[in-house]
């Protein structure tokens, strides 16, 4: 087994593009990482590519992967589509740093690519959407994601002490973040009483504490081993300390009565554990996070299945400032799901690009410094598609990077 | 065997000669695991082929509920979302029906609601499924 580093970052910003393609997409993003790089684009020898709903909007479900890498004028190397809803890309992430830490491949690609902004028919990004999630009986009777998201933060609202105006201060901390990201969605920063007075999606969640999910966008990653990253730029590259990737099991309704925490973050535990133990750290040692904010609670509950707080600790943490840029530990350095949009698939790979960007010290004005020097160690959380009777996330994802 | 694709007319039926629905789920011959939707392969036990069918009574408790000021197609807003603990174990989602669904009175954490048989959807693809009705609303 060989260490294994990131070598280059892209990405297409995140937003609404309604003349380009999916390929169109991508090519900016696979491009953009690979001059970041400064490597041969010949020595790519295996390329994977997240993408959930192409099948959905146009007919093409499959040969995703030969249309992308192929528009993109690559090829040569196995090219690989794979899915997983709000995880997707970091399935490709995983797969790409497996293929190479194997020592089968010596450098790989990942990219995470999706549209769902359709000029005036926000209905059918919802159901595109709502494809991550197995069509069950509940969601034909009527049950949604932000309902169900909700329904968890309510119930953790009362566990844990979290308020409304919470859940209102990470949105508005997201959005400050991603005033300083330029491929950020929304870089419109909100106060937290503009957050608390804006239209009700679920009490006592409002739009802005949601991310916005009709958002196209790309984004990608170059994974080497050990020789080639030393072959490739003259800049540090972080390595890959610790991967945790888990799903979903099923607890007997014998044994529990009570329903998971919050999905995406239910077994991040677990996946942050792995991570943890594979690299030799413990949450003392994260100087930076990305996390999984489809809703602001989830980001909440991050602090806590991370580690960085105990239990019930959530709030006074937030409250404390310790998540925000200039704080002890940032969380969604570049906005966030909340601010810099959430195109499925795109969304894992982009916590990469951050965190590298982060690790390399090419943050740019949102760059997290302590004493002067760029930090060491980012987390990043991410987890999706819903199904079966386990009813969570197939795939829970925790990565460690380290400079 | 109901898999979770079947029609949700298929799942509930209402007892003959009364109101009360019966929800079809499935049980594990061996570990006696109740299971809703319906499986053929035993989750818990890991074994294939080990559940039979088995019919969960229409009334449970509220686990989690919501106010949904959004929502799908086919859905007036508000709405009330929830989930709740069967009688029989399984946990099943259901609209609540009162008669104001911005209004907590009869949304308490834990309290009992009845299963009742409702149609959903445009004409066409209509179905009948099911909605819950809180027991302090129920007068029979």
């Amino acid at each position: 087994m060989t260490e294994t580093y990131v070598v280059g970052v892209g990405m297409h910003p995140f937003g609404r593009f309604p003349d380009k393609t999916v390929p169109q997409l991508a090519r900016d993003a696979i491009w953009a990482a690979i001059e970041d790089a400064g490597v041969d684009p010949r020595w790519i020898d295996a390329a994977y590519v997240a993408n959930c709903y192409n099948g959905f909007f146009t007919g093409q479900g499959d040969a995703i992967a030969p249309m992308v890498f192929g528009r993109a004028g690559l090829s040569g190397m196995p090219m690989i589509h794979v899915e997983g809803g709000g995880a997707a890309g970091s399935v490709a992430f995983h797969q790409a740093v497996l293929a190479v830490m194997s020592g089968e491949y010596r450098l790989a690609l990942a990219v995470g690519v999706e549209k769902i902004y359709v000029p005036g028919n926000p209905a059918i990004s919802i159901s595109a959407i709502g494809t991550s999630g197995e069509q069950t009986t509940a969601t034909r009777l009527g049950l949604t994601w932000i309902g169900d998201l909700t329904m968890s933060a309510r119930r953790l609202m009362g566990r844990y002490g979290w308020t409304a105006r919470d859940f209102a201060t990470v949105a508005a901390k997201n959005r400050r973040h991603g005033v300083h990201n330029p491929e950020s969605e929304i870089r419109q920063e909100m106060s937290v009483e503009e957050v608390l007075a804006a239209r009700m999606v679920a009490p006592p969640l409002t739009r802005p504490m949601c991310a916005g999910a009709a958002v196209d966008g790309a984004s990608a990653v170059l994974i080497a081993d050990r020789e080639t990253s030393a072959r490739i730029g003259a800049g540090r590259h972080p390595r890959v300390a610790g991967m945790g990737v888990v799903g979903a099991r099923y607890i007997s309704n014998r044994v529990t009565d009570e329903r998971p925490g919050m999905l995406s973050m239910d077994e991040a535990g677990r996946s942050f554990a792995k991570a943890y133990e594979k690299a030799g750290l413990g949450p003392e040692d994260v100087d930076l996070a990305q996390v999984h904010d489809s809703v602001a609670p989830e980001e909440l509950l991050s602090y806590q299945v991370m580690g960085l707080c105990a239990p019930g600790e959530e709030a006074a943490l937030l409250r404390s400032g310790a998540t925000a840029l200039g704080g002890r530990v940032p969380v969604n350095t570049d906005g966030g799901l909340i601010a810099r949009g959430h195109p499925i698939s795109a969304s894992g790979v982009a916590q990469v690009v951050e965190t590298t960007r982060q690790l390399r010290g090419s943050a740019g004005p949102r760059q997290v410094e302590y004493d002067g020097r760029a930090p060491r160690v980012g987390a990043i959380q991410n987890a999706g598609a819903q199904g079966g009777p386990a009813a969570g996330v197939a795939v829970s994802a925790a990565f460690l990077l380290q400079a | 065997m109901a898999d979770v694709t079947d029609p949700i007319e298929d799942l509930v039926a209402e007892v003959p000669g009364s109101t009360r629905c019966v929800l079809a789920g499935s049980r594990c011959r061996r570990c006696k695991e109740v299971l809703f939707p319906a499986m053929r392969d035993c989750p818990v036990c890991l074994e294939p082929d080990v559940m039979e069918g088995y019919q969960l009574a229409g009334h449970g408790t509220i686990s989690d509920y919501v106010v949904a000021e959004r929502g799908p197609e086919g859905f007036p807003v508000p709405y009330v979302q929830a989930w709740l603990k069967l009688d029989d174990g399984p946990v099943v989602f259901s609209i609540i029906e009162t008669p104001d669904p911005r209004s907590p009175e009869h949304l308490t954490l834990g309290s009992p609601a009845t299963m009742v048989r409702r149609r959903f959807g445009a004409d066409g693809s209509a179905f009948t499924g099911w909605k819950f009705v809180p027991d302090s609303l129920c007068h029979d």
